[in-house]
């Protein structure tokens, strides 16, 4: 696999593509050789050990993903290039939450993710939005994965054996508003809503 | 469920710009429709929680057949020198075994031309075919890569040629040589999971393997999930540590038969593994379990390196 070299625009269009193609895309950048290394240094140098390096450069691909599936992603560097800079920022950013990077300020990476309101919600509000996820039971759960990756409804219906793609689309709206319910039962939630404006 | 889904759009980015337009100055004007947008960026961010901790799982599936593939390096590259060693040794023998020939047929027949048509190898000269996969090191290298090429060169008669009575091979010792448990289980001190699972897990990696037995139920939904997925390779493994070993193939035969990946090819594997317990009654099985491993198969080197072992072994 690691024979054959992907273009850019390969993994791009693979990842934006979804499903098999956007699994075999990433793994090709998971696996890409120097990669890892490139990321792995950057964090020793800068007072990470091995496992922060590995924590960080799957966080990159995590966030990665999401940036090209949102359109974040303008091909400005190359995909690599582009990569390193958000790990780079991450371990920013995990370094200043831990009171060690005082001195760097991660504003140079602010393009990288899709606000640092976005991020830090991501980050504060992780335990209250699990705990509703963990309570819309596992179908919902894989239904609501697939849809937010961009799947047709066609193609849940097919994924999910469900008769149509009509059944599928009330099915995800459905679980989607048990999603609502659970996180609006959550007063933390209330005052997320009422203090955030993204 | 319009408005749902007019939001939905605006937020993936997949609205025409002149829709985009007029929705944002509803917006504008819109408190609520403002509030609503809002909410629904919020539950996005939140269901964003679902992609990575799939993307997580398949990075440790990754993870895991990296590591399996660098297990079989050592091996390699222990054997290169001894297969040149031999492919040398077997070309020599051949030359000065062929030049011999050559010069004894000269004396004894005056015309050289017959010597040409009669210098077709003998049967007992050649290479037995035994012997072929040994001068062929390079098969484990590419598995993926020319994976057609090497599936022909490698022997695939390994299983066929079993005795259903021999003994001579240990197949239970083999299977345990090749069972590694971060084949189908996270390692330890993993803390991504639900509760149950991670309970299981505990429970397995302490060696408490009925707990795990009769925590799950030895079945799958009709539309199996990851999590599923994930508790039936629990008990799989749990069976299987536990010398339960027709158990463990059908545990594994379930996630198999589910197709969802990674966790259907490492069943795959597992079945092999689970089968090899149950050797040599189940010669056809095996063989049949080896073969649905095929050149892309993340556990193709292992299951070739395997083949390899079997026809080593019942050789010997």
């Amino acid at each position: 696999m690691a024979n054959t070299s992907w273009s850019d625009e390969a993994l791009v269009s693979g990842i934006r593509a979804g499903g098999t193609a956007r699994e075999e895309a990433l793994k090709r950048l998971y696996l890409m050789p120097g990669l890892r290394d490139t990321v792995t240094r950057y964090i020793m140098a800068n007072g990470g050990s091995q496992q922060d390096a590995q924590d960080i450069f799957q966080e990159a691909l995590i966030i990665l993903d999401r940036n090209i599936r949102e359109g974040r992603y303008e091909a400005r560097s190359a995909l690599t290039t582009y990569f390193v800079a958000i790990a780079k920022w991450r371990w920013v950013t995990v370094r200043r939450q831990q009171n060690r990077y005082t001195d760097l300020s991660p504003a140079h990476y602010d393009t990288l993710v899709e606000s640092p309101e976005a991020e830090t919600i991501r980050i504060e509000y992780r335990a209250l939005f699990e705990e509703a996820l963990a309570q819309i039971g596992e179908r919902c759960r894989e239904l609501l994965r697939l849809y937010q990756l961009d799947y047709s409804m066609e193609e849940i219906a097919q994924l999910m054996r469900y008769n149509s793609a009509d059944v599928a689309k009330k099915e995800a709206y459905r679980c989607r508003m048990r999603f609502r319910e659970l996180l609006q039962s959550n007063p933390a939630f209330a005052v997320l809503i009422e203090n955030r404006r993204l | 469920m319009l408005r749902f889904e007019q939001i939905e759009r605006y937020l993936a980015g997949k609205m025409p710009p002149d829709e985009r337009q007029l929705f944002e100055a509803e917006m504008a004007q819109n408190a609520e429709l403002e509030a609503l947008v809002n909410q629904h960026r919020l539950e996005r961010i939140g269901l964003e929680l679902l992609v990575e901790k799939d993307l997580r799982a398949k990075m440790q599936a990754w993870d895991r057949e990296t590591e399996l593939l660098r297990q079989l390096q050592p091996k390699r590259a222990a054997r290169r020198p001894l297969y040149m060693m031999l492919r040398a040794a077997a070309l020599i023998a051949v030359l000065v075994l062929g030049y011999w020939w050559l010069r004894e047929r000269a004396s004894d027949e005056p015309a050289p031309q017959s010597n040409i048509v009669q210098t077709q190898p003998k049967s007992q000269k050649r290479p037995s075919e035994k012997s072929k996969p040994r001068i062929q090191p390079d098969k484990f290298e590419t598995p993926t890569t020319s994976g057609e090429m090497a599936q022909h060169e490698l022997p695939s008669n390994a299983i066929e040629e079993m005795q259903p009575g021999s003994s001579a091979v240990d197949y239970a010792a083999l299977a345990d040589e090749f069972f590694v448990e971060r084949d189908f289980l996270p390692p330890s001190g993993v803390k991504s999971g639900s509760r149950s699972y991670l309970e299981g897990l505990r429970s397995l990696q302490s060696g408490h393997y009925q707990d795990v037995i009769a925590s799950f139920r030895p079945e799958l939904s009709p539309v199996p999930t990851a999590e599923e997925m994930l508790q039936q390779e629990l008990l799989a493994v749990a069976y299987f540590k536990n010398g339960q070993y027709a158990e463990a193939e059908m545990a594994f035969r379930r996630i198999a038969s589910s197709g969802l990946q990674p966790y259907a090819q490492r069943a795959e594997w597992g079945i092999v593994l689970a089968i090899l317990k149950q050797m040599p009654q189940r010669q056809s099985a095996l063989k049949a379990a080896l073969e649905a491993i095929s050149a892309q198969h993340p556990f193709y080197a292992k299951a070739q390196y395997l083949r390899e072992r079997l026809q080593t072994e019942l050789s010997n």
